[in-house]
């Protein structure tokens, strides 16, 4: 036998062991599914930061040890494709028992969260019994057991009228600082707490990275962290007039309404207070790496992580990453705004902003298509209770969501800051996709190192319109489908009995009234972009 | 030529044909049953759920004006004609491959070839993304380090006014609008394909000993060679790579999408129908209209395919 013929029979033979490797594995899954004194729970998230996976991880565990016959598997799939996978597993009918709901999956439209998640109204008006020895939460109904109570998108749909979801943590944004060498660089042990210690603080960094030679830049900039800080000192200059567009007095943002500001002629990129927001965009945006904007998240936190910048702005859920990552000791501070008392920007501020309306976060939907319902909420229900939720802070590291739960001393710096003032909005408005693309689009002529404000205007100021009544033309579109998918629940519980049933009853006012809502600020719409035309 | 062959005759074996059967399911399945879906809704207000309300030509008709659908097929042009250009390498490549006299270096040379077609397309994506980092990617240290970035800024300056290479500010290659294109142009430098190499070569060795003898006996350089020997003989295979690359460029996006983001990037340079259509289904959720892009970008490619298959002749 020669050696060509040797080395073919290897290669099919080797072929065939990897073969037999997975259709064994194939098959012992499916006979393990098929297993009738075995449920396996499935639960999808997108939160691949240091130490979240691990502590569901020792959650199932724990969970799997008092309930026999029960495995807990956890799918984390990338943030990137979580919205694309989301949607495809849900049509194809393959969905896990439990989702991640939120940024992640994309816009949950009324459609999408009605024919493929499960209600769980029903659910969370009953106590948790999780909590029976938590003192204060024993006996409440789950739903007020959250620091939010469950008030806020995506556990709770306001035009469904229905419960969608079980939070697990809430999030807060702040700046990160490397502490070693801000003590080296500032030689003070305190953080900035003015706009204009902050900026001072900046210059320092710039001026030792000249005295020095190190390459080392204030900001670690990307179009995911970026906004974080830019964002919000925009934000900050359009606080008062977010107070004048505010039509229906809801003392909180509304883009439709500062949508309809801008086409109504309101406000534009002439306005001093927008100026001033671009103004500050540029200047912090000068002040982070050469091209940030073709950066991701990971791209902004290796290079804070590596030394080579001094501040980071991110979320709560980082929190953990850095810590792990970062070989220097990490600080952490509320990003400083212009205060009312700034010669130049404190004429457009009320002050700062408050995050007593901050919604809890990692929240689990229940998939309709689930064959575990009953264990899926009871799933959620031992996760979310105080003590389950008590664990999770602890080994994650990340805020809880539940009342009574104490974060862990690490990310204390994060719990929301309740006193303040409402918050302004900013131009790429959340919702509004055309617009948004429009804006990041044109981003770089602002931020861009020969960005200016004059550029970006010159930029943006052709499309800016057209790309919000674009939006506007959707959103009251689908706010009408939305109403008209009403109609068959309406009808249904029609059918019920709406005298003898009072169930039906509530449910049947309850839709009506949301469908009237839709209805009305549709037609709003439509009645002000057709007055525009 | 094909023989015919009379129907008793072709139908006298017909439990054969049922062998086909499971082809024809899974190609049905899997490629024509979602064409044909997209088809359909084409014509639907369909945000990719249950309900759907048909609008008849709405969707097409907004096609018309559509500013960004229109500029992206310009960019997609672009790159067209750049990809038809990258194929020369991988023909210079398999020729230099097929002249290798002994047999065991043409060996070890398919098999170099083949190796990296193991990393997945995606790690590969990364690693460019990596490249084109502005401060710690490859591309600006090399630039730096062979002078050539001197170079660019010089000519910026004081020849043709880019406006994009300044001294001291590293080259931002796809934050700035007008680098974005020939960043994309010149990703997969030095445009080796390994497929593409493969399908030459499999041509190349179909060339008769004799054709080659006959070529030195007229005293026919390496050059000429090429020129008039190999290149007209693997006519069939570059058309075969010009039709793949085509259809693969006009409907690829995943490039864009992961080095530009949904939005196509600084000033939306980077914008191509496939990004479009993805970002209108999974951004702006109209699953229908993205269904009618599809079927524009469909319709492109099939008279691209149809003006190659007249004019790229092959004689015989």
């Amino acid at each position: 036998m020669n050696w060509e013929r040797i080395s073919n029979m290897i290669g099919l033979g080797l072929l065939g062991v990897c073969f037999c490797i997975a259709a064994n594995r194939v098959m012992s899954r499916a006979a393990e599914q098929r297993d009738p004194n075995l449920q396996i729970l499935k639960f999808a998230h997108w939160q691949l930061e240091s130490g979240v996976r691990a502590t569901f991880d020792e959650l199932a565990r724990e969970y799997e040890r008092s309930h026999p016959g029960v495995r807990i598997e956890q799918l984390a799939i990338p943030e990137r494709i979580f919205k694309n996978w989301h949607r495809t597993q849900l049509i194809g009918g393959n969905a896990p028992d439990l989702i991640q709901l939120g940024q992640g999956t994309g816009g949950l439209t009324d459609e999408l969260l009605a024919r493929y998640y499960t209600p769980i109204s029903q659910f969370v008006e009953l106590p948790n019994p999780y909590n029976a020895g938590s003192g204060e939460l024993a006996g409440l109904p789950w739903r007020e057991t959250f620091l939010d109570g469950l008030s806020n998108t995506p556990a709770y749909s306001d035009s469904l009228v229905e419960y969608y979801g079980i939070p697990a943590s809430m999030f807060t944004v702040r700046v990160y600082y490397n502490a070693d060498l801000f003590q080296k660089i500032a030689g003070a042990s305190q953080p900035p707490r003015t706009y204009e210690d902050f900026i001072a603080l900046c210059q320092k960094t710039e001026a030792y990275r000249t005295a020095e030679g190190e390459s080392v830049l204030p900001i670690a900039g990307s179009k995911y962290n970026a906004p974080y800080m830019i964002d919000a000192l925009f934000a900050s200059m359009t606080q008062r007039l977010t107070l004048k567009l505010d039509t229906f007095h809801i003392m909180g943002l509304d883009g439709n309404s500062v949508a309809l500001g801008f086409l109504d002629g309101q406000w534009n990129w002439q306005t001093p207070a927008v100026e001033a927001g671009l103004n500050l965009m540029n200047a912090v945006g000068q002040l982070m790496q050469p091209g940030f904007l073709q950066l991701g998240r990971d791209d902004a936190l290796f290079y804070f992580v590596q030394g080579r910048a001094l501040l980071l702005a991110s979320g709560s859920w980082d929190s953990s990453s850095i810590e792990a990552q970062a070989p220097f000791k990490i600080g952490v501070f509320t990003m400083p705004l212009p205060r009312t008392d700034h010669s130049q920007y404190g004429q457009f501020v009320l002050g700062h902003p408050s995050e007593a309306g901050t919604g809890t976060g990692l929240v689990f939907g229940l998939t309709a298509g689930s064959k575990n319902q009953d264990l899926a909420i009871d799933f959620l229900r031992f996760i979310s209770s105080q003590p389950g939720n008590t664990r999770f802070a602890e080994m994650s590291g990340w805020l809880p969501a539940v009342v009574g739960v104490p974060p862990n001393d690490r990310i204390a710096p994060f719990m929301p800051i309740t006193e303040g003032y409402t918050a302004g909005f900013v131009p790429a408005l959340s919702g509004f996709a055309d617009t948004a693309r429009i804006v990041s689009n044109h981003m770089h002529r602002l931020v861009g190192q020969t960005g200016s404000v004059a550029e970006f205007i010159e930029g943006v100021q052709p499309d800016y319109g057209e790309a919000l009544a674009s939006d506007l033309r959707r959103k009251a579109k689908n706010g009408l489908r939305n109403a008209e998918s009403k109609d068959t629940s309406l009808a249904a519980n029609w059918v019920l009995g709406l005298e003898d049933n009072a169930e039906a009853r509530a449910k049947f006012d309850q839709l009506i009234e949301a469908q009237n809502a839709q209805e009305q600020s549709a037609y709003y719409l439509r009645l002000k972009l057709e007055s525009k035309r | 030529m094909a023989i015919r062959v009379s129907n008793p005759k072709a139908l006298h074996e017909w439990r054969l044909y049922l062998f086909l059967l499971p082809s024809f399911l899974l190609i049905g399945t899997f490629s024509y049953f979602p064409a044909l879906s997209a088809i359909y809704h084409s014509f639907f207000d369909w945000q990719g759920g249950d309900s759907r309300k048909f609008i008849g030509l709405d969707n097409f008709r907004r096609i018309a004006t559509d500013k960004v659908l229109w500029g992206s097929f310009l960019t997609i042009a672009i790159l067209v004609i750049a990809n038809i250009v990258k194929m020369i390498p991988s023909i210079v490549m398999a020729v230099m491959v097929h002249r290798l006299k002994s047999d065991r270096w043409q060996y070890w040379y398919r098999v170099l070839l083949v190796v990296p077609m193991i990393v997945p397309g995606l790690v590969t994506l990364f690693i460019w993304k990596f490249f084109f980092d502005p401060n710690m990617g490859v591309l600006n240290r090399v630039l730096d380090v062979t002078g050539l970035k001197s170079l660019l800024v010089a000519l910026d300056a004081h020849l043709f006014h880019w406006g994009v290479f300044l001294p001291d500010v590293p080259i931002a290659w796809l934050s700035q609008p007008d680098l974005i294109i020939p960043a994309l142009i010149l990703w997969g430098f030095p445009w080796i394909g390994a497929v593409g190499v493969l399908i030459y070569l499999a041509g190349l060795q179909s060339i008769g000993v004799e054709v080659y003898e006959a070529a030195e006996l007229d005293g026919a350089g390496p050059f000429q060679r090429f020129l008039h020997i190999e290149l007209p003989l693997i006519t069939t295979q570059i058309r075969l790579s010009l039709v793949l690359l085509v259809i693969g460029t006009l409907q690829g996006f995943g490039l864009q999408l992961l080095l530009l983001g949904e939005g196509g990037g600084a000033g939306g340079r980077g914008m191509v129908p496939g990004l479009w259509m993805f970002n209108r289904a999974f951004v702006a959720g109209e699953f229908g209209y993205a269904c009618a892009i599809g079927m524009v970008l469909f319709v492109f490619i099939l008279v691209l395919t149809l003006i190659n298959n007249k004019y790229v002749r092959v004689d015989k």
